[in-house]
Formats: C-alpha cells, sequence, structure tokens
C-alpha cells in the first residue's frame, strides 16, 4: 500500500520533470554548458597545443636550422648576416651541387571552438579584432609549417625552397564564420 | 616506377627542376577529386569543433585526397611523354557544404 501511494506521487512528479527537460533545460541549460565547454576546454586545448609545438619547434630548429625559405630559385638566394630569425638565415646555394629535388606537401584542418564562432559573430556587427581565432589560426598555420619542417627532415631534405601556403575555408556557408580551415603548406625540397 | 606502378616523375612548384635543364615542354596538366565527408568522421568533427583545434580525420582524408590529384597529374603528365612537372600549384574549393574538390595543376616538361 505504501509502496503504490509513493508511486501515485512520483509518476506525476515525473512528468513534470520531462516537460521541465523539454521546455527549460534543452532550449537554456544546453547552449549555456556547451558554451562552457567550449571557454573551458578551448583554452586548454589551444595552450597545450601551443606548448607542444613549441618544443618541436626548438628541437628541429636546433639541429636543422635553415630548413624552409620561399625564394623561388636556388640561384638567387641570399645571405642573411644577422638576423634574429633563424627561418631567414640560410647558406647561399649553388645550383649546380643539387643532387635532387621534390615536392613536399601537407595540410592540415583547424576549427574555431564554438565560443571563438561566436565571438566572430558579434565581432561581425560592431567590427574589430578577434583575438582568439587569429591565435587559433595562428597555432594552425604554425604548425602545419612545423610538420612539413620534420616531413622534409624526414624524407632527408637538406632545404626546403619556394614554400607556398595557402589557407582555405571548407564549410563556409551563407556567410557566416566557416567552421573548418584548411592550411594547406607546399614546397620543393632539395638535397645538395 | 615505383612499387605501385606509378611512373616516377621529377616534381617541383619552382619554374625548374633544381639542377636540371628543360629541353621541352608538353603543357598543363592537372589532375583532381572529390572528397566528401565521412558519417562518423563528420560526427566526431561536430563534436571537436565545440573546442577547436585539429580535427586529425579531416586531415586525413584531404591529405589522402590530395595525394590522389597530384597522382592524377603525373598519370596525365606520364602519358603525354614529360618526365618531370614543373610550377606545380594546388587549389581547393567546396563544391557542396560537405565535399571539397582538390586540384593539382602544373606544366609537364621533359628535362634532363
Amino acid at each position: 500500500m505504501e509502496l503504490q501511494l509513493v508511486c501515485n506521487k512520483v509518476i506525476p512528479l515525473d512528468s513534470e520533470l520531462i516537460l521541465l527537460f523539454l521546455y527549460i533545460l534543452i532550449p537554456f541549460i544546453l547552449p549555456l554548458t556547451i558554451y562552457t565547454i567550449s571557454i573551458i576546454f578551448g583554452s586548454i586545448v589551444y595552450s597545450k597545443g601551443v606548448s607542444e609545438l613549441r618544443v618541436r619547434q626548438s628541437s628541429s630548429q636546433s639541429t636543422h636550422p635553415n630548413m624552409l625559405c620561399n625564394m623561388r630559385t636556388t640561384k638567387k638566394i641570399p645571405t642573411a648576416r644577422s638576423v634574429t630569425d633563424s627561418e631567414a638565415t640560410f647558406s647561399p646555394v649553388v645550383a649546380s651541387n643539387i643532387q635532387a629535388s621534390g615536392l613536399v606537401v601537407l595540410s592540415t584542418v583547424y576549427s574555431l571552438s564554438t565560443w571563438s564562432k561566436l565571438k566572430v559573430f558579434g565581432k561581425s556587427i560592431f567590427g574589430g579584432k578577434i583575438t582568439t581565432a587569429q591565435e587559433m589560426l595562428q597555432l594552425g598555420r604554425e604548425e602545419t609549417i612545423q610538420r612539413l619542417r620534420e616531413e622534409a627532415i624526414r624524407q632527408g631534405w637538406t632545404q626546403v625552397i619556394n614554400v607556398r601556403i595557402e589557407t582555405l575555408c571548407l564549410d563556409k556557408k551563407n556567410n557566416r564564420p566557416s567552421a573548418f580551415v584548411e592550411f594547406c603548406v607546399y614546397g620543393t625540397g632539395i638535397r645538395y | 616506377m615505383e612499387p605501385n606502378g606509378m611512373p616516377m616523375l621529377y616534381l617541383s612548384n619552382t619554374e625548374e627542376i633544381p639542377g636540371k635543364t628543360i629541353v621541352q615542354t608538353f603543357g598543363l596538366v592537372s589532375g583532381s577529386t572529390v572528397r566528401a565527408k565521412h558519417v562518423g568522421k563528420d560526427f566526431f568533427a561536430g563534436l571537436k569543433s565545440i573546442v577547436g583545434g585539429e580535427i586529425k580525420g579531416y586531415t586525413e582524408l584531404l591529405n589522402e585526397s590530395r595525394n590522389e590529384a597530384l597522382q592524377r597529374m603525373i598519370m596525365d603528365a606520364a602519358q603525354r611523354g614529360a618526365n618531370a612537372v614543373v610550377n606545380i600549384r594546388f587549389s581547393t574549393s567546396t563544391v557542396a557544404s560537405g565535399a571539397a574538390e582538390l586540384l593539382a595543376y602544373g606544366t609537364a616538361v621533359s628535362v634532363q
């Protein structure tokens, strides 16, 4: 008898809970949780990516300091004297010394977080710079360049010349912020 | 020849093959692929895009399809009797919201 009574009390409460879930939780709490997850985990993912990238960059810069350059011909590469950026300093290459060459292509797909997409949408009304979106794109591009460097080292090239960087929106529709951005980096590896 | 039966050509995105001289040109060659998203990968990519960062499934997909476009361009060049492709460029465009076209093009030449 007691159990039945309890059940009779619980059943109307249960249907009220379902209604509560349908009309309050889904339209209000769900987006809030998504944005909270986006803010918290997005910053964690970003800072983790940056710290990992810096370690890899410093390790490959120490072993192969002058890997990439975007000069077109091997004959005209100048000698830089005191440039602090090690990417810009390279030794001169004589075209006749080159033993082998080949194409190196790499691409990665990066995505802005939901929070930064919302910020992009907000900023598109009032204008201004969007640091979160810029930081994520910069991370993606640097990561892709680092992967190209590692791939070139793995394939045994001395240097990669004529490096080109392309950025493309993969999922752009109706002028909304693009969900996926592709970075394509390619160049010609030479061995001498 | 490579093990998988593809012809081995000199490839470069510079105007000449470094260390070689161009003897003859065979005109523009190109290769393209259109790739659609995978349903499972698409679902996880959607979840991952809440947080942001790299989408590994799409990275693999695009690298695979870019290589395929490159292989088609190489086949085109090999059929014309070229032994090198210079000035290679890549371009990507979205034909639909879920599909991407990857295009590779260059000039087929023979070098010595």
